[in-house]
């Protein structure tokens, strides 16, 4: 038996056990599409003359305000609250909420990009004064061309550097303490890394830092999360659960100069194996390993690999948070796989389930769920509340603030668009 | 193949539903095994085929004369079961009914099956939706390329794509136990 007739095999006998035999379907189909009459076309004109009727006449109420607001006299602006939680959808739509998730601003960066589903991963920082915003927009399912900069405070529009005229597409971003950022960007099997002055609103310089082996792509090559050390040393993953593509790689940066790090071989990432999220900064490299069912894997900087830890949360985990000063890390499972919230005390090695993952059998949105969790000041986490694994352009869209000691949703916002990023100004 | 010809022909002027039904009754125990295997949800199910169903009665006119209806219908239903998917997302559901009981010799193969199904629902809906049609519904890759919408070289490279990635996450699984 070829292996494609064994998967076929696995797949038939699994969805034979959920199928069940509807008798009569045709006649309830029939009886349900003759309940609901076609719209005749004089029918619909006739409802797209009131809808344009209608939309003229709120245009006309609201040009009606415009203007006589510009007539009343100018009113000092109640000064911008500082955001709390941004997040960028898949139509390009930067939000702004405070820490209860009221909506401060959003700005649509860029027009929605083509395409329906995208990779959720890192797409936004904020300048180390927490002035400015900078924002990789999507251009299509494999990522963006440039960064646009937004004023944090109140989403104006700051400026742009074009990153990529050409096929090369930049997700993950990552800023250093003197203000320079950091883009990683894929152009077919070459991983590169950018060095932007946004003050000048110029790339200093672009290397590649790895070729992928001439396997096949899964689509999910792009660059998940780029980190910086505290040593200067620029941590970047991609290739998300490809086996035979993924893994984290870092670069020492000095200046605008870059050194990648020395792997096995050319084609493989330095840590290769499965890789989305990860975090450098107890001085440690942990990073969930989400190929497997979600564990974290604890390194050295150097990449030797000190232990495993079982988080107990299903394969579509993709992102940890480090909380507790250090010592806890908090992972949060994926809606579109079982769901569920745990604690990894770092001392022990151990994983709590503050909210226990679904066994297979139940549907994964009744327990806590989401992905690129982010601690808040408060130490609540926020999260992109998706249902699928990806960020989907129609969506429907919500962040949500998570109590991680007893795994509660505690407030809800709505963004349209599934997030592609979250983060928080803490 | 479900020629529409035969129903195009009177619904501009009169609607003609029992032309309708006559076209539904060849696939529709098919679209509700596409509908069965995405949402993994018999009543959820019927509702997306019945929506399908009054999507496709109302969209007849963007169908072409000599066309093959069913790649056109699947696709709605593909749809409809993303859609689905997410306004039930709202809602707390209950768990599965009608699971296999477990009993004795069979609870490999039923670990097995909820292992698959637990790949299944994790990927992505395009993913799930080319594993279902090609393995499932045993659609060629031109009939998968029609219902999804896109090129068959491009339906080609996502079957391969989520083959590989349902056997990297069966075997994950399978080498954690």
């Amino acid at each position: 038996m070829s292996e494609d007739d064994v998967l076929r095999e696995r797949i038939r006998a699994a969805l034979d056990t959920v199928q069940r035999p509807a008798p009569g379907l045709l006649a309830r189909t029939m009886q349900a599409v003759q309940r609901r009459p076609r719209r005749r076309v004089g029918a619909a004109f006739a409802w797209a003359l009131v809808c344009v009727l209608v939309a003229g006449a709120a245009l006309g109420v609201l040009m009606q305000h415009e203007r006589s607001r510009s007539r009343a006299p100018a009113v000092s602006p109640t000064p911008h609250a500082q955001p709390a939680v941004y997040t960028l959808t898949a139509a390009n739509t930067v939000l702004a909420f405070d820490a209860s998730l009221h909506r401060l601003w959003q700005r649509q960066v860029l027009p929605a990009p083509s395409g329906n589903d995208f990779n959720v991963g890192s797409a936004m920082r904020l300048s180390p004064d927490r002035s400015v915003l900078y924002v990789v927009p999507l251009v299509d399912d494999r990522g963006g061309t440039e960064i646009r900069s937004l004023d944090a405070r109140t989403g104006e529009p700051r400026g742009a550097v074009v990153l990529s005229r050409g096929e090369a597409r930049y997700r993950a971003l990552a800023v250093g303490r003197d203000g320079e950022v950091y883009a990683v960007g894929q152009d077919g099997d070459r991983i590169l890394v950018s060095v932007v002055d946004p003050a000048r609103g110029v790339v200093i310089t672009t290397r590649a830092t790895r070729t992928l082996p001439a396997t096949p792509s899964l689509g999910e090559d792009l660059p998940y999360e780029a980190e910086l050390s505290g040593g200067g040393r620029l941590y970047y993953s991609f290739g998300g659960p490809d086996q035979d593509r993924a893994g984290i790689d870092w670069v020492d940066v000095a200046g605008s100069t870059l050194t990648p790090c020395r792997a096995a071989s050319p084609t493989a990432p330095c840590i290769p194996g499965p890789a989305h999220g990860f975090d450098v900064s107890t001085g440690h490299l942990l990073a969930v390993d989400s190929g497997s069912t979600a564990r974290v894997v604890d390194r050295t900087l150097d990449g030797a690999e000190l232990r495993r830890i079982d988080s107990g949360l299903a394969a579509g985990a993709q992102d940890l948070v480090v909380a507790d000063s250090g010592r806890t890390v908090v992972m949060l499972g994926s809606c579109a796989g079982s769901g569920g919230l745990v604690r990894i005390d770092l001392g022990s090695g151990r994983a709590r389930p503050v909210a226990t993952p679904l066994p297979p059998a139940a549907q994964p949105q009744s327990t806590v769920c989401g992905l690129r969790p982010a601690l808040l000041t408060d130490g609540s986490l926020i999260a992109a509340a998706i249902l699928g694994q990806g960020a989907n352009l129609n969506g429907p869209g919500s962040v949500e603030v998570i109590d991680p000691q007893s795994g509660r949703v505690l407030r809800q916002a709505q963004t349209g668009a599934d997030p592609v990023d979250v983060i928080a100004a803490a | 193949m479900v020629d529409a010809s035969a129903l195009l022909r009177g619904h501009v002027t009169a609607p003609d539903a029992a032309a309708f039904e006559a076209a539904l009754a060849p696939i529709i125990e098919q679209a509700h095994r596409l509908a069965t295997a995405m949402l993994q949800d018999a009543q959820a199910a019927e509702d997306a085929v019945q929506e399908a169903a009054i999507k496709a009665w109302r969209k007849l006119d963007r169908l072409r004369a000599g066309s093959d209806m069913r790649p056109w219908f699947l696709g709605i239903v593909a749809n409809e079961c993303r859609s689905a998917r997410r306004s039930r997302w709202r809602r707390s559901v209950g768990p599965l009914s009608g699971l296999v009981a477990v009993t004795g010799d069979i609870e490999g193969r039923a670990i097995a099956a909820q292992d698959t199904l637990r790949v299944l629902r994790a990927m992505r809906h395009r993913d799930r939706l080319v594993l279902v049609l090609h393995f499932y519904l045993d659609l060629s890759v031109e009939e998968i390329a029609r219902v999804m919408g896109v090129s068959p070289s491009a339906a080609k490279a996502r079957l391969y794509r989520a083959i590989h990635q349902a056997r990297r996450r069966m075997a994950d699984m399978e080498g954690r136990r």
